[in-house]
This record gives structure tokens, sequence and C-alpha cells, in this order.
């Protein structure tokens, strides 16, 4: 439902609009470029004063983000606010995907990969990616 | 009971009073008696002729009291025999046949059950038989034609027989008939039969006199018929057939008046309903020739007593409007006519208009799905050219301008006030006040369609035409009194646009020339937002008249500080002057028609090199105005080429067809699609995000989540038909069902 090119997001169904599913483009200049990426969103009966719960349902790769999809952004954590809505949100996740924070990695792997290989990083980003969510 | 000693020989004497009392032929002897009884018993056997009794049979018939209730036992004996053997002459042929045939065979049968029965009793009538074996012998008689005529063979040829002898106009031969079925015995079944002819045959007439007479009233007439003539002659022949009844029951005189009352005013009661019945049938008709047909309607309105007659009337009605009237093939005009002939024939026969509301329910619903009946009726009230509903526009101008204010009239007020009748809907209202148009208008829940439709034609006529403004305005005033100042305010600002576009263009000539007059060159200044969205073409104009635009563009922005001017340039009017090899002539048309005709003043062009020259996109618009040129017999297209026709060979002019006027603003389809584009951005946020999914699934997803300022009306058609031409412009792929983004 949004204008902003890369991100989009939709409820699942019309009858229960708690429960959407977002889409975000990885960033050009990233390894994320030319792929794209699905997430959940949950949102919870106190939205906007709770923060949604979201999660990667495509395979992902990325210092932030576990294996199970979870992610760590503070926005969604302990600095969220109600002024907050999903396209700021899904812009948030966006850039998070060029500009890991690897000082509090949940993936300690691909945090120490980004410096020191960027290609090898890229290697298992796609290899994640294409590879149907069989282990790196 | 007669014993024969009570009526011996001595009885007779008085009876044959010149008689020798002695019997010179026979001494009363048993002898004498058994001679008599051969020589009765012998004439009294019928035979093929009637024998005058012989000097013989009259001497033994003295002996007649002897034997009397054996020889008639005899004699009826030998009557059922001969009636068997003959039967074949009265038996009725119980296989269908044609009123005609039925006809003609129960007249024979009634000759020979007459012949017969004079034949039988002519010994009773020759000899002197007591009144007992008189009976007797009526008794067997009667039985006997009952035997051999059986009720329901003789109910369907009688009844055939009625129809083709009317008892008004054939009254002596269906006399004859008749009567002799009452004196064989008949007559219970004859009266039933009669009764149910004259109920058919009332029927029938008032069918043969009154159908399709509806432009005088008729009501009375076949009322008098009924009572004047028709009941008369049925009152005489019931009469005859009683006669010989009445003569033996003492109070005849209560009797009469009884039977033949009953008869005449059941027979006048039912001519209301078989009136009825049979303008019910026709009521579709009726109300198609009305206001011709009032009279008719005026007679129906009469007959209606009964609610299963109203019933009847509008199932019928819708019957036949079903089969006849709301079907594609029909005209739209032709409907709405139907429908406004249906409004005002409805409010003759039921003010109330309980039946209206019931029959018009169907025409309404199916009117508001036809897609141009806005356009016909906005046609019609405004006058379009070539509308068939120029009277709508008469109502319009008769708007009653205070009046709306009176419309509800307190039901205990009202001196008049009558309940409602007995099958009107619980949520019955009488909306009397209001005209055929609110009646047309409030087809539809809201009037933004109709705002729609006029200021679409009001843009089309004044842009075509910038002197209809007063024509506009005029209207304006009474259009605001139906559908309200704000929903028509865009329409002020449209003739505010149309009066200031004359006074900045002076401006700008004054500006540009220092004269305020120039007869070459208009332009009228729309404000953007408040027209219509117009059909935009790209389009080259003439370099002359392309210069004269940026001019005018200059100036204007000096006239009108920090403006600018964005040019129609397909919605300008040109008139031009074509100067052919053996003709010249002039005429009025677009801006783009006329840069179409500069093409051609060097040689000839394919469509592909027209489109290049004008810089047209779309080839629909290019091939619209070559062959716009084509029909105005300018251009003519030879192996894919078109080219000037310099000159005229026969008739090629006047060969081209009736210019079709297109109308600038945009179509309905065009402007849905525009429309739906709103909505596109849901669409791609949901297909990009759910994948491929059906038509219904989105349908029913836009109506929850488009917000209530963008508010989602569309149905599930018009949906369906705007992705299908994103399928078409090949965004969208449309797979097993689901439809889909294109993967790019």
């Amino acid at each position: 439902m949004s204008q902003t090119p890369g991100i989009s997001a939709f409820p699942e169904s019309d009858s229960n609009l708690l429960q959407w599913t977002g889409t975000i483009d990885g960033p050009e200049g990233t390894p994320y470029e030319g792929l794209s990426f699905k997430i959940s969103l949950h949102f919870p009966q106190k939205y906007p004063f709770v923060a949604p719960t979201l999660k990667f349902i495509s395979p992902m790769w990325h210092p932030n983000i576990d294996m199970a999809g979870n992610i760590c952004l503070d926005i969604l954590k302990e600095k969220w606010s109600a002024i907050y809505n999903v396209q700021t949100i899904l812009l948030s996740l966006q850039s998070l995907l060029g500009e890991p924070n690897n000082s509090s990695p949940l993936n300690a792997e691909a945090a120490s990969l980004w410096d020191r290989d960027p290609a090898e990083y890229k290697r298992r980003v796609l290899l994640r990616s294409h590879g149907e969510g069989g282990s790196a | 009971m007669i014993s024969a000693g009570r009526l011996g020989p001595s009885a007779f004497d008085s009876v044959f009073g010149e008689k020798p009392v002695e019997n010179t032929y026979f001494p009363n002897t048993i002898e004498a008696v058994s001679t008599a009884w051969n020589i009765l018993a012998q004439w009294i056997t019928p035979k093929p002729d009637l024998q005058e009794p012989s000097q013989e049979v009259l001497a033994a018939s003295e002996y007649l009291p002897e034997f009397e209730s054996q020889l008639m036992e005899y004699y009826e004996d030998s009557i059922r025999k001969h009636f068997a053997e003959h039967s074949s002459f009265v038996v009725l042929n119980s296989t269908p046949a044609s009123p005609e045939e039925d006809s003609r065979e129960i007249t024979r049968v009634a000759g020979t059950l007459k012949d017969a029965q004079f034949h039988y009793s002519y010994p009773l009538s020759i000899l002197q038989f007591s009144a007992f074996a008189r009976e007797s012998f009526d008794r067997t008689f009667k039985s006997l034609v009952r035997e051999y005529i059986p009720y329901h063979v003789l109910r369907v040829k009688l009844l055939n027989f009625f129809q083709q002898n009317h008892v008004v106009d054939q009254l002596e031969v269906a006399q004859a008939v008749y009567e002799t079925f009452v004196r064989c015995g008949l007559i219970d079944e004859s009266e039933m039969i009669l009764a149910e002819a004259a109920m058919r045959e009332v029927k029938f007439s008032c069918r043969e006199l009154y159908q399709g007479q509806w432009e005088e009233s008729v009501l009375e007439a076949f009322r008098d018929y009924i009572r004047y003539r028709f009941v008369p002659s049925l009152k005489l022949l019931l009469l005859k057939g009683r006669e010989n009844e009445m003569k033996d029951i003492q109070q005849q005189d209560e009797q009469e008046p009884e039977l033949l009352n009953f008869t005449s005013s059941s027979l006048i009661s039912i001519t209301e309903d078989v009136l009825c019945e049979l303008r019910t049938e026709e009521i579709f008709d009726i109300i198609v020739k009305f206001p011709n047909s009032r009279p008719a309607l005026n007679d129906l309105k009469g007959c209606l007593k009964k609610p299963a007659q109203r019933a009847s009337i509008v199932s019928t009605f819708q019957k036949s409007c079903q089969k006849r009237l709301l079907q594609g093939s029909v005209n739209t005009v032709d409907i709405i006519s139907a429908y406004i002939s249906t409004v005002e024939a409805f409010s003759v026969l039921d003010p109330k208009g309980v039946l209206l509301e019931k029959v018009s329910r169907p025409i309404r619903r199916y009117l508001k799905d036809r897609d141009d009946t806005i356009s016909v009726l906005v046609g019609g009230m405004l006058r379009s050219e070539g509308s068939e509903l120029e009277f709508l526009s008469d109502i319009l101008a008769n708007t009653n301008k205070g009046d709306k204010d009176m419309e509800t009239v307190d039901d205990l007020l009202d001196a008049d006030w009558y309940p409602d009748p007995i099958d009107a809907p619980p949520d019955f209202m009488r909306n009397s006040n209001s005209d055929m148009l609110d009646s047309l208008i409030s087809l539809y829940e809201n009037k933004e369609v109709f705002v729609k439709e006029i200021v679409g034609i009001f843009a089309d006529r004044m842009l075509s035409n910038r002197n209809s403004v007063d024509e506009v305005i005029a209207n304006v005033q009474l259009l605001k009194l139906r559908f309200g100042d704000r929903e028509l305010q865009n329409l002020d600002v449209m003739i505010r646009d149309m009066l200031e576009s004359q006074k900045i263009e002076t401006a700008v000539h004054e500006l540009e020339t220092g004269t305020a007059d120039d007869e070459q060159f208009h332009a009228t200044i729309l404000s953007r937002l408040f027209w219509p969205s117009f059909k935009t073409h790209e389009i080259n104009l003439p370099p002359a008249i392309e210069e004269q635009l940026k001019q005018f563009s200059g100036s204007y922005s000096q006239v009108k500080k920090n403006r600018n001017l964005q040019w129609l340039r397909n919605l300008g009017q040109v008139t031009i002057q074509l100067d052919f090899e053996d003709r010249v002539r002039s005429y009025d048309v677009t801006a783009s028609q006329a840069a179409a005709i500069s093409v051609f003043e060097s040689g000839q062009h394919t469509i592909e090199q027209f489109m290049a020259a004008l810089g047209i996109m779309e080839e629909s618009f290019a091939s619209s105005l070559l062959s716009f040129w084509v029909h105005k017999g300018v251009l003519v297209k030879e192996n894919g080429q078109y080219r000037a026709l310099e000159r005229l060979e026969g008739d090629q002019e006047s060969a081209g067809v009736d210019e079709v006027t297109v109308s600038s603003v945009q179509s309905a389809e065009e402007r849905a699609n525009e429309e739906m584009k709103v909505y596109w951005s849901y669409i791609m946020g949901m297909l990009t995000n759910l994948g491929a999914t059906p038509i219904a699934r989105i349908h029913s997803f836009l109506k929850v989540l488009v917000p209530a300022e963008i508010n989602y009306t569309k149905s599930e058609d018009e949906l369906e038909r705007y992705l299908t031409l994103k399928v078409d412009e090949g965004e969208l792929d449309f797979i097993g069902g689901n439809y889909k983004l294109k993967s790019s």
C-alpha cells in the first residue's frame, strides 16, 4: 500500500487486518541488490502503542537477523514509538540491510565477514537466498 | 292402484255416450277381453308408420280398463326394444368434433327424439289411457333417453350448439332444440348446460364486442347488452322449458320471478368480472397506447373490486413486461416511454399508487442497469438534438418553484383521506407531489450520475458554440431546483469561465494589436478543476495556428500574472475553406480535423505518414480524423494511401455518411478506467505481497481497505473489466483464475 518504490506491504486477508505481508527489495549497492524478501508483520491489539512483530519469511543471511528470520532492530524493541507506521518500519528495515549494526550481531559469522570479505559475504547471501533455506 | 273393477264398462258409457250399451263385437266375456288385448297389443306395437286406429281397435279399446296396466307394461317393453333397435339415430358421437358438426348432430338428434316422442305417445293420445298410464309412459321414455344420451356427451355437444346458435341472434333455433331436450326429460341437465353456455356466451360476446376497443368506455354498454338483450332471450328459453312443470305447480307466481331474477342478476354481476378479465389480459397494450386508452382504464377501474383482480393485473403486466419490454433488443427510449405511460396509466387505475409501486419496480430496476438510460434521459431533459424524449424538457421548464415545502400533507388534515388499499405493503409511502421527472431521477439513489452527464453535455455545448451560454444559464436555474444548488456548482464556474473568456480575450487582443476586436481568433479559458476531464490527443496544429497560440499565451501571461495557458488543441473549432480544382467548400470543423486536412495540401500519405506529420500517437484517433474527411467526400483512400479528391466524379460528395458528432468529453468507459486508476496502487500492493489472487478476493480487499475518502464503490464486473484491460496492457497476468503481476 505504499508509494515508496522497493517496499510494500498488504494485509494477508480482509478478515484479519492484524496480519500483513510485506516485501522489501534489496537496496542497490549492497550485497542484497536484486533480491526481494518477504516479511510477515503481526500487529498486536495495542498497536500502535506496542511495536508490531516482524519476521523474515524469505531465507535471510544478515548480521542482525537470525536463521529463523527474527530481527534485532532497536525501533522494534526499546525505541518503538507510536509515530512509526508500516512504511517507516519497512524503510528502516531496508536501510538495515545496507547498514548492519555489527556491534550486537545475531549472526556473528555474517558480522565478521561484512568487513573482512565482502565477496564471500555476498556469496553466502546468495547461497542462503537461493538455497531454499539450507544451512549455510 | 287402478283396479279394473272400479272402472267397469259402465264408466265408458258416459265417455262414449252415443255408443250402444251392449258391445256388438265383443260381448263382455273372457274371450272378448282376450281378443281385445290381442287387437290392441298388435296395434300399439311400434311400427314404421303410424296407423289410424280401425273400428276394431277403437272397439277393443273399450276393454282397456280391464288390462290397462298390463298393456302399458307390454307397450313399454316394446318401446324399449324398438328404441334399442333404432338407438343409432339418437346416440351422440362421443368423439370430439368441430362445433359446427356438433351443432348439426345435436339438431338432428333433437329432431329424431322429437319424432320418437311423438311416435311413441301417439297411441296414448288416441286411446283413453288413464293419467297413471301416461305418467308411466313419460317416465319410461325419459329414462330411455337419459340412458342413451349421457350427460357429459350432451354437455359438450350442447355447449357447442349454443356457441353456434347464440340465444340472442338464433333464438328460435336454440329454443327448438332446447325445448326438445327439456321435453324428453333432460330438463335439469339442459338447464345446467344452458347456464354454463350463458356464462360462456357473456365472456365470448365481451371479447367479441370489445376486444381492443380502448378508446371509449364500454362498461355501461356491455351491461346494457347483457341486461336488455341477452338476459331476456335467456329468460324466454328458460321459461319455455319450465312451462309444463309450472302448470302443475300452484305457486308459479313465486317460482317464476325467483328463477329468472337469480339468472339475470348473476349474469349481470359477472359482466364486470368478465370485462375485468379481458382488460387485464390486454393491460400491457392498453398501457402502451395510453393516453388514448384512458376510457378502457376507467372501465377497468370500475370493475376492479377484488384484491385477487388487482394482483392479477400486476402479475399479468409484469409478465408482459418481461417478455416484451425488458429485453436487450428494445430501445431505451421506448422503455422510458413505456415506463412513463405505466406511471400515468396506473395512477388513473389506482390513484393511491400501490399497484404502480408494484409494477414499476422491475422496470425501474432494469432501466437502472441500462448503460444509456442516463444519457437518454438527460438528452431529453436538455433537448439534445435527435432526442425522442423532448417533452422532458417541458416538464423541466414547468418545475414548480416553491412547492417543494408543501410536499407533506398530514393525513389528519386531509378531508378526502381514505385508507390505503388492502394490498399495500406495510412500508408503502405515497409520494404524490412528485412529477414524472422526479420519478425518473429517483431511478438512481444519488443524483450525482445525472449531474455528471449534465455537466458533460453543457461542456460540449458551450465549447462547440460559444453563444449557447445564455441557454445554458436558463437551464441551470431550472436544474438547480431539481438537483440542488451545491451539486451544480461546477456549472456556475463553467459559465463564469465562458463569460470571463470573452473579457480576457478582449484584454489580450488590446494588448497585442491595440484594438479590442479580432474576428479571426478566439480563446476560451477554462478552469481545469471544474470542467469534466477531456480526451486529450497529442496533435501538432499547422504552424500558423501554433504561432497564434503561442502569441496569445504570451499576452495572456501578461494580462494575468503568474498564470499559464495549457492549450487543449483538439477541442478547438475552426472554420476552413478548401479550394479544390473544381470547387470551393467551407467547413466548420474541430482543430484536429482542420490540422488533418492541412496535411493533404501536399500529395498523398499513408496513415503512418499522416500520424508522423501531426505527431499523433494513437492510430484510432488518426483513422477517425481521416474517415471524417473521407465521409465528407474530401479525401479518398486508394491502395492504403489517402489523397485529396480534387475533382468530384458523380455524387461522391453526398455519398458521405452523416457525420457522427463525437463528444470531446470522455466516454463513460474511459471515465471508469480513469476512476479505477486510484485503486491501482492498492491492487499493485496486494499482488506484490500476496502473489496470484482471484478477483473475488481483490474485490473484497478493496472494499475493506480503501479509505473512506477515496471510497471504493465499483462492482466486481467493473473491476474485472479494468483488470482485463491491465492484462491487455501487459501489466498483469491472468493465470488459472488468478491475477498476478507480470514478473519483470
